[in-house]
């Protein structure tokens, strides 16, 4: 039941940012070996913000299988690809240096933030 | 009321990796070498630190150790019986261990100047993975009655492993461990480990691990 640390902290980051609780759902990347439930992460994270402000938020999940890590900008980026074909070219760069990496990953995305209307201008 | 998307990207477990961090050079600030022990129950942790710990205090190596167990002292009580330094953690339900769980036990020690400090986590394959406790180094154990498939069916544990330790060597047989195969799997799921046999039951494989911890920290006493 670790996935109910990891929601508490995904509500920590979410509050962080939008402390007013105005938010309409907060974007989950997991990494194939990210060793997440995604179930029982959904149900941990409803316990978790229950009774809240942020009772409703909806927690999206999206699960991303490789990450690249570019050995000469260091910028990392996703493509799906089979690892047995050797690294993709890097879109920052253009090299094709990458590294596999971010099987571990787990990362607050985006947040939806539901926000005042301006007010009419003259 | 409009919508707005927010660019976050932040690591979720940022505060837990911050603090990790901290820790770690705060250790290496100190010459201290820590190492995080993860693997199933039943594994042969205890048994294997206990051993490790009295070969490093023969060697002149000042050690301590901190064991995480859902409930009782019972692994505490008996990694003292090396002469180590011991702090149990019940975790009392959490199924792992945490930065600011160790930050805790540590700042409230008042141990002196340590070489090593060995952590053993909850025995666990799957929830100590996402955790850095500001370890330099993860010891994996997978014990020859385990089976030699367990690294495909638990690939993030031991995908973050540094080193893995065969335990229970002196049963391989009586198991038909395939210990080829059990090597092959770890370099699948991680690539260029290191894997070393042991047995908590003869100590063999002691000398030559003290041996590779040392020289994979840089500390030599005798």
């Amino acid at each position: 039941m670790h996935e109910l640390s990891i929601a508490s902290e995904i509500f920590k980051i979410v509050q962080s940012h939008a402390p007013d609780g105005r938010v309409l759902a907060v974007g989950i990347r997991l990494g194939a070996w990210s060793c997440v439930q995604e179930d029982s992460l959904r149900n941990s994270f409803r316990w978790v913000t229950d009774q809240t402000a942020y009772e409703q938020v909806r927690l999206e999940v999206e699960r991303i299988e490789e990450i690249w890590i570019c050995e000469t900008c260091q910028q990392s980026f996703d493509q799906s690809k089979d690892a047995s074909d050797g690294p993709p070219d890097c879109p920052w760069c253009g090299q094709r240096l990458g590294l596999l990496d971010g099987l571990q990953e787990m990362r607050v995305e985006w947040i939806e933030l539901q926000e005042e209307p301006e007010t009419s201008r003259e | 009321m409009e919508p707005r998307i927010l660019q976050v990207r932040t690591k979720i477990l940022k505060a837990n990796d911050t603090l990790a961090r901290q820790m770690r050079e705060d250790f290496l600030g100190r010459g201290m070498f820590v190492s995080n022990w993860v693997s199933s129950p039943g594994s042969g942790k205890t048994l294997w630190l206990e051993s490790t710990l009295r070969g490093m205090i023969q060697r002149g190596h000042r050690v301590a150790a901190i064991v995480g167990d859902l409930e009782t002292d019972r692994d505490a009580r008996r990694l003292e019986r090396s002469g180590a330094r011991v702090r149990q953690i019940m975790t009392h339900g959490l199924c792992h261990l945490e930065a600011a769980m160790i930050q805790q036990e540590w700042e409230g020690w008042g141990l002196g100047p340590i070489d090593y400090l060995f952590i053993e986590n909850v025995g666990n394959l799957v929830c100590p993975t996402s955790w850095d406790l500001g370890e330099s180094l993860r010891v994996g154990l997978l014990s020859v009655t385990e089976g030699e498939d367990k690294p495909l069916k638990y690939p993030g544990l031991f995908n973050t492993c540094d080193v893995v330790l065969l335990t229970k060597m002196d049963l391989a047989v009586a198991c038909e461990f395939q210990q080829d195969a059990a090597i092959q799997n770890l370099q699948t799921v991680r690539p260029g480990v290191e894997v070393l046999e042991t047995s908590g039951k003869t100590l063999g494989g002691l000398e030559a691990w003290i041996d590779w911890i040392e020289d994979r920290s840089g500390k030599k006493r005798l």
